[in-house]
């Protein structure tokens, strides 16, 4: 078995004359728990089809499970939401359709049946909430024995019991030795449960790696004052990284509390208020996203 | 390709209303086309009887082929089976099957309600002939409809297009050029309905096993490149 479950090399791909994938690298280890978070547009379903051999990289290599895509029928369970399912199709017959492709038999699909959680079985896929239908959809892709299992907004549709449900499902297959790739915006989620996290900006890589990297990374420090603009050369001139936060305030990311009161103190700004707080991972993603170009002055100061 | 696949293709194409009606509806135009020939005193006529036919198999084969991508199936059934020529067999060869089978049973109602074999100047004068004409043209046309879906990536494409070449395209060929009529899978579907003998029927089927054979060539070729967009139309 290969190091990697799903290896992406320098992947680029364009969709027109857009490059929705930049020069993209990327690998998945077995037995993980692999968390994918970014923007809309970043480029998240786009690197999973890539990964899955859906899409073709304009430039750069994709291996999976050592070779090029598609694998071999039954190691990949995948998916792409729950609405993609045919909705005149019903349930059981779609479940017993994906346990026939793997080869199972009528105990698999027993088996596959009450993880659904449903009880109706002359019930059509268009007529699940869509709690349902997320459910019957990670169902499907888990279906078998896959070892990779690509799951897109998993948790959207899905209430308390069953996210409970969906986590205690990963972590099952990953302690059996599965790759778990679940792109999301349920940031808490990610950070709950993910081993590692791969944050994408605009297609490209801004991190990849075990998610207590990104947590563990210097505290954010959110700074108010009535001469915002100030505050904004200030720390410019410091060569702090901040994202603007509300008409007089701003984030700061990667740097200490100390040190951004002592650059404040220095350049004589008031400030109004400032507190420090906790890395989460949606602080964590802010701090990734701010590129050089969108660190414009955009705080102005009130005529 | 193995039997289970085989089995599981079939089950996934019959396990959706939209071949049934299709078929019912092609059943339908069969019975009563023959029935209100006979009521207006005309002689049986197989090609009137089976007229629905080409339209109602090449429509199943976009509607339920292209249903994948309308949906977005079709990239956990890429996965499924292993790859995209896989898919390409495995949904061709069951609407192959499912057409051919509506072509049947298109020809036997044709035989049972208005006595086709038995009339007089019908043209055909074996049901086997009837049969085999029927289900040449029932396959053909399930084919081209699920590689017209295969290459638009859209069912709402796919029908539009096919019911477009049937009713306006292929006629304004086949007033352009008498010649290239003779090529066409509606002239050539006609022609193998109304056949008279064995040897013309023979003919016009392997003609149109050479379309299909195109078809799909065409449509795998297209499918492998593609990229397989998570949602269509």
């Amino acid at each position: 078995m290969p190091d990697h479950v799903v290896e992406l090399t320098d992947v680029t791909v364009r969709v027109g004359s857009r490059r929705v994938l930049r020069e993209l690298s990327l690998r998945l280890a077995a037995g993980s728990w692999h968390g994918l978070v970014g923007a809309n547009g970043s480029g998240k379903t786009t690197v999973m089809r890539t990964a899955l051999g859906l899409v073709r990289p304009t430039a750069g290599t994709v291996r999976l499970f050592g070779a090029v895509p598609p694998a071999t029928p039954g190691l990949v369970g995948v998916s792409f939401g729950p609405r993609l399912l045919h909705p005149a199709r019903r349930v059981r017959t779609e479940l017993a359709l994906r346990v026939a492709a793997v080869r199972g038999g009528p105990g698999d699909l027993e088996v596959a049946w009450e993880h659904t959680g449903l009880t109706d079985r002359r019930v059509r896929c268009g007529a699940l909430s869509l709690g349902q239908a997320q459910r019957l959809s990670v169902t499907c892709a888990m279906v078998g024995s896959p070892r990779l299992v690509v799951l897109d907004e998993p948790t959207v549709g899905l209430d308390v019991a069953g996210v409970d449900w969906l986590r205690q499902r990963l972590g099952e297959f990953v302690r059996s030795g599965g790759c778990a790739w679940v792109s999301s915006h349920d940031l808490s989620e990610v950070e709950r449960a993910a081993d590692a996290v791969t944050v994408l900006d605009a297609g490209r890589v801004a991190y990849a790696g075990p998610t207590c990297g990104l947590l563990g990374s210097p505290s954010v420090v959110r700074v108010a004052s009535s001469r915002p603009a100030a505050l904004a050369r200030a720390l410019t001139t410091a060569g702090l990284a901040y994202a603007v936060d509300g008409p007089a305030g701003v984030v700061v990311h990667g740097a200490a509390p100390r040190l951004v009161g002592e650059v404040l103190a220095r350049e004589r700004v008031p400030v109004v208020a400032m507190s420090a707080e906790r890395t989460t991972l949606d602080l964590a993603m802010r701090g990734l996203a701010i590129r050089p170009e969108s660190r414009s002055e955009r705080l102005v100061e009130a005529p | 390709m193995t039997g289970t696949g085989l089995v599981r293709d079939v089950r996934r194409l019959t396990s959706v209303p939209a071949p049934w009606v299709l078929l019912t509806l092609a059943l339908g135009v069969s019975a009563s086309a023959t029935v209100g020939l006979a009521t207006v005193g005309s002689a049986p006529s197989s090609a009137a009887a089976l007229s629905a036919l080409p339209a109602a198999c090449g429509v199943i084969g976009a509607v339920t082929v292209g249903a994948d991508f309308r949906f977005g199936c079709v990239h956990s059934e890429l996965l499924a089976v292993g790859g995209r020529l896989a898919y390409v067999a495995g949904t061709t060869r069951a609407v192959a099957l499912f057409t051919g089978a509506t072509g049947a049973l298109s020809a036997v109602v044709a035989l049972l309600v208005a006595g086709l074999p038995t009339a007089p100047g019908t043209g055909l004068d074996t049901p086997q002939r009837l049969l085999l004409a029927a289900v040449a043209v029932a396959v053909t046309w399930g084919v081209l409809g699920a590689a017209v879906a295969l290459l638009a990536g859209s069912q709402t494409s796919a029908v539009g297009v096919l019911l477009g070449y049937l009713v306006l395209a292929e006629p304004l060929l086949e007033a352009t050029s008498s010649a290239a009529g003779q090529l066409l899978p509606g002239a050539v579907s006609a022609t193998v309905l109304a056949s008279q003998g064995w040897a013309s029927v023979g003919g016009g089927a392997l003609r149109l096993v050479l379309l299909c054979v195109l078809a799909l060539a065409v449509a795998a070729a297209a499918m492998f490149r593609r990229a397989v967009a998570v949602t269509s139309s």
